[in-house]
């Protein structure tokens, strides 16, 4: 087993081929993208487009007051924040794109509701979490005041003057986010997804050239060829990745964040998701040619269901939006970039789940068929 | 000792029997040629020999042991050369051998040394580090032959190892099966060239719809035909023949009309070539030549199974 290991590492690494589209091209991506988009990413002071916030509220409380003090926080993110007194007029004005999202305050029940555009998704993300560690502030401060008001009073953020340290982290990390590092994770991702032809080539290749037989003449077992498959794609890829995260981060200066081994472990579970599919596609399809119809389908809609080619939202279809999420690389990017520039890990362990199970389903019917292939 | 056992094996593919009900023996150190025109059943029993297909019924024993148990030792000693070349094109000729053959659990120095030894054996040590893409057709045929005897396997399937080569090629790979054979490897060869089997084997079994319908060596083959004569003629234009008229006439066996040649199994003590050579004049089509063979392995199948190898 270990030889077919060692082989399929041999055999990718002389593709000169695959090396171009799993190195060289995300590559290649990375820099064209990242350049072209650099002036939109990069066209203000903050380091993003401009954009405006509607707020609203009735009774302009302490809650109010509190999100007022943080406004400013947002100015520097270029995000402007105004003051709305119909609700409904300015839902209308968010839905044509006017405005990125509206915050309603409800002083009385305490509440603060945020509206999003879907079409300005990375703006509105970035507000809903910088609101997010206003509201943990502001519940902290009020706590802490109904306890004992001095100590409320000591507080950094609790005073004008303060406002500072109302997750700092975020605020800054937004404003280093350009085009380069943009692309840079979502090139990466989406080539990622090719691994699966990285797979789905390993095999096909052996059926072509008629030399799975010829190894399955000797005593390995199917499982056996299965199992090295699988292990010598996914060390190719793991590779191939590692080359380009390494190129991204030291010629490119792509950010991939304070927490680098959780980002790489998103990555890692998504080449496992898609070697895994790819091998086992070309296991379980009798002829090569099958295989590679069903990748050449497969990879582009989960990219396009990813976002990988262009925003959804930006297309405006509600549909596209809702069955977006059986798309595994929709999962993947928007986690990774919630890590990266939120420090929001709610939905790492999903990600990690729903790629591993995908894998693990694929490799399940691969080595039933492994089985069925045990002659003797 | 039989190094090949084998008793009532059939094997089916849904309700028709590839192979059916066989028997069969192969003593140690024999070159066996098996013949058989496409969908006889070579493929499935070379398949079911070397560990590839399973077996509905019946018995197999490879050198004594049944093919049913223990099935990985009995795989080490045996080397299959495929019909289709089955080789990496993107790897060299030394590394496809060294590939192979380790998955045999050849390691190390000896893996080495046997690796040398095939490449040497099939003359493509010169060419050891060249990719296969830069071979022509025979010379990668003989690295497949290299990739299944480079482990030292004591039986060898060849199955059609010949076909598509030059004829310098086709010598080369005839004078070394038979110099496995010296080096003490049992052969089961199967070729649509009736003189190849002749050439090489011992003895040849003839296979038609998943049977064993005849065996022994070449005299003894041909000793079935021996009452027959086959008469070959050349027709200037054979379409507007009625080979049925032909079947009519006291004496003949079998008419088989391929092309422009008509193909026609006698009874020897007969003579009839009169009424042939009239019968083909009456229906207006001119005999450009004539002539008359002895048996051959060809004529041998072709009284057998009322077919050429090539149907």
């Amino acid at each position: 087993m270990f030889r077919i290991f060692i082989k399929e590492i041999i055999q990718n690494f002389r593709n000169k081929r695959s090396f171009m589209m799993m190195i060289a091209f995300p590559i290649l991506l990375m820099l064209i993208l990242g350049t072209v988009f650099n002036r939109q990413f990069s066209g203000s002071s903050a380091g993003r487009p401009a954009s405006s916030v509607l707020y609203y509220s009735e009774t302009e409380g302490k809650l109010t007051g509190g999100f007022l003090t943080f406004a400013p926080e947002l100015k520097k993110l270029n995000i402007t924040v105004r003051k709305t007194d119909n609700m409904e007029t300015a839902l209308k004005k968010l839905a044509d794109g006017e405005y990125s999202a509206i915050v309603r305050i409800d002083d009385n029940s305490q509440v603060i509701t945020l509206f999003k555009n879907d079409k300005q998704n990375i703006t509105a993300s970035m507000i809903e979490g910088l609101l997010s560690a206003f509201i943990h502030r502001f519940n902290l401060i009020s706590g802490l005041a109904s306890s004992d008001p001095e100590d409320a009073g000591r507080l950094p953020g609790s005073n004008p003057g303060h406002e500072d340290l109302i997750e700092v982290v975020s605020i800054n990390r937004g404003e280093r986010a350009g085009a380069m590092d943009y692309y840079g994770i979502s090139m990466l991702t989406l080539i990622i997804m090719y691994s699966i032809n990285t797979g789905l080539a390993g095999t096909s290749r052996e059926k072509y050239s008629k030399t799975s037989d010829r190894i399955l003449l000797s005593p390995i077992k199917p499982l056996g060829l299965f199992i090295s498959k699988v292990t010598g794609s996914l060390a190719v890829a793991i590779l191939q990745t590692a080359i380009v995260i390494i190129f991204s981060i030291t010629v490119l200066k792509v950010d991939y964040g304070d927490d680098l081994p959780t980002v790489l472990l998103i990555l890692l579970t998504q080449i496992i998701m898609c070697v895994s599919a790819g091998v086992s596609i070309g296991f379980i399809s009798k002829n090569p040619d099958t295989g590679n119809g069903i990748t050449n389908i497969l990879i582009p809609l989960l990219i396009f269901l990813g976002g990988g080619y262009y925003p959804l939202e930006r297309i405006g279809s509600s549909f596209l939006i809702k069955i977006s999420s059986v798309s595994p690389l929709r999962w993947i990017n928007n986690t990774i970039f919630d890590v990266i520039y939120r420090q929001d890990y709610g939905n790492v362990g999903i990600t990690l789940l729903i790629c591993l199970l995908t894998g693990g389903i694929f490799l399940f019917f691969a080595m039933i068929r492994a089985h069925k292939m045990e002659k003797m | 000792m039989n190094i090949v056992a084998i008793e009532g094996l059939t094997r089916k593919f849904g309700d028709i029997a590839a192979v059916d009900n066989m028997n069969l023996t192969i003593r140690e150190g024999e070159i066996y040629g098996l013949l058989g025109p496409n969908g006889a059943g070579k493929s499935t029993l070379i398949n079911i020999l070397s560990g590839l297909l399973k077996m509905n019924s019946g018995k197999v024993e490879l050198m004594g042991m049944d093919i049913r148990k223990g099935h990985n030792n009995l795989k080490k000693k045996i080397g299959v050369v495929p019909q289709d070349i089955a080789i990496y094109e993107d790897l060299t000729a030394r590394e496809n051998v060294n590939f192979f053959s380790g998955l045999y659990g050849c390691r190390g120095t000896e893996l080495k040394q046997n690796v040398i030894e095939a490449l040497a054996f099939v003359g493509l040590i010169e060419n050891a580090d060249k990719f296969p893409k830069a071979f022509s057709g025979g010379m990668k045929r003989r690295l497949n032959i290299a990739c299944a005897i480079a482990h030292k396997p004591e039986l060898i399937i060849m199955d059609e190892p010949t076909v598509g080569i030059d004829p310098q090629s086709r010598n080369h790979i005839l004078e070394s099966v038979k110099e496995l054979n010296r080096r003490g490897s049992t052969i089961i060869y199967t070729s649509h060239y009736m003189e190849e089997i002749e050439a090489v084997c011992d003895r040849a079994g003839i296979i038609d719809h998943g049977k064993l319908i005849a065996e022994g060596t070449g005299d003894e083959l041909k000793a079935i035909v021996s009452d027959k004569q086959f008469i070959i003629i050349g027709l200037e234009n054979a379409d507007g023949l009625d080979v049925s008229q032909l079947q009519e006439i006291d004496g003949i066996v079998n008419v088989l009309k391929d092309g422009n040649i008509i193909k026609i199994e006698n009874t020897k003590v007969i003579n009839n070539w009169d009424k042939i050579i009239r019968c083909i004049d009456m229906q207006g089509v001119r005999i450009s030549n004539i002539e008359s063979r002895t048996p051959t392995l060809e004529t041998v199948f072709l009284t057998l199974t009322g077919r050429t190898l090539r149907d």
